[in-house]
């Protein structure tokens, strides 16, 4: 009799054990699908909220400098919400070469990229004459700009 | 026996509504999140659609170095004042003087109304000029002192 209660006590242990082990793990598996998903939520709202143009004047002689020897573009915030003005937020491919020496600041009377406001960012890059292309990418949100030097 | 199973299945059962809690929360504010940027930008480009502006007059003034234009709001939204931008040969105008039609000192430029900008700049030669709202929609003209 006492061998039968025993064996129904451990048996009882085990499953209980084996329950809270399959318990835990569906728990934790939920817990970080919740966080992946709460995480790529905010991702994609940035994505969605984001929207930039470049508003340089692709005819004047304002965008290439030939005796800096640089590329200036302007960046107007038309999205919903402020930008980061930090260079390595953003990516710059000037007719196909990704630019790494690139410099930013806010213009007029704002301080941060706020919406409405115009970011001017500075390439560092020779072009020679003749048509170029600049893609500007924020956020996933890509703006392509022509000009002629 | 019977009770090995009743306690494992209470205790997977508990997780499981745990479990569905934690992430129903964290779907419904995800998606609450996701569809109000999606409202922001769906109001934002009804904004883009209902702007439209025309230059209607430019002059430089070579005398005192001065550049006014008047743009004219020919769309059907409202447009900021304060995030309309002047740009002169391509060259972003940091502060120039505005004045909006029968409402001097107004923020807002409505439709009909004429919007007067006004910068100090070196005059020589034509003078490319353009103007941007706050949805991107841009407008351009030359002016020659």
């Amino acid at each position: 009799m006492a061998s039968v209660s025993s064996s129904t006590l451990i048996l009882f242990i085990a499953s209980i054990l084996v329950a809270a082990s399959v318990a835990g793990t569906m728990t934790n598996g939920v817990s970080r699908l919740s966080d992946a998903l709460g995480d790529r939520s905010i991702d994609v709202s940035n994505e969605i909220r984001t929207d930039i143009d470049v508003i340089s004047d692709p005819g004047s002689d304002a965008v290439y400098s030939d005796a800096e020897t640089n590329v200036t573009l302007l960046l107007k915030n038309t999205g919903s919400q402020t930008l980061s003005t930090d260079p390595d937020t953003l990516d710059i491919i000037i007719d196909g070469q990704y630019a790494t020496d690139v410099s930013t600041r806010v213009v007029g009377e704002d301080t941060d990229w706020e919406k409405g406001a115009v970011l001017e960012v500075t390439v560092n890059r020779s072009l020679g004459n003749g048509s170029h292309r600049a893609v500007v990418i924020v956020n996933d949100h890509r703006e392509t700009f022509e000009f002629r030097v | 026996m019977g009770f090995s199973v009743s306690g494992s299945a209470a205790i997977i059962f508990l997780a499981a509504f745990v479990g569905f809690g934690v992430l129903y929360t964290s779907a419904y504010n995800s998606f609450e999140l996701i569809d109000t940027a999606a409202d922001d930008r769906e109001t934002d480009l009804l904004g883009q659609q209902n702007t439209e502006i025309e230059i209607v007059a430019a002059e430089a003034f070579s005398s005192n170095d001065t550049v006014r234009v008047t743009v004219e709001n020919t769309g059907s939204t409202e447009l900021g004042v304060n995030e309309t931008d002047l740009l002169l040969n391509g060259t972003y105008q940091a502060d120039p003087s505005t004045s909006v039609e029968d409402a001097t000192d107004s923020s807002l430029w409505l439709p009909g109304e004429n919007l007067t900008m006004e910068t100090s700049y070196t005059v020589s030669g034509t003078i490319r000029i353009k103007v941007v709202t706050e949805h991107g929609i841009a407008a351009f003209e030359e002016v020659t002192p």
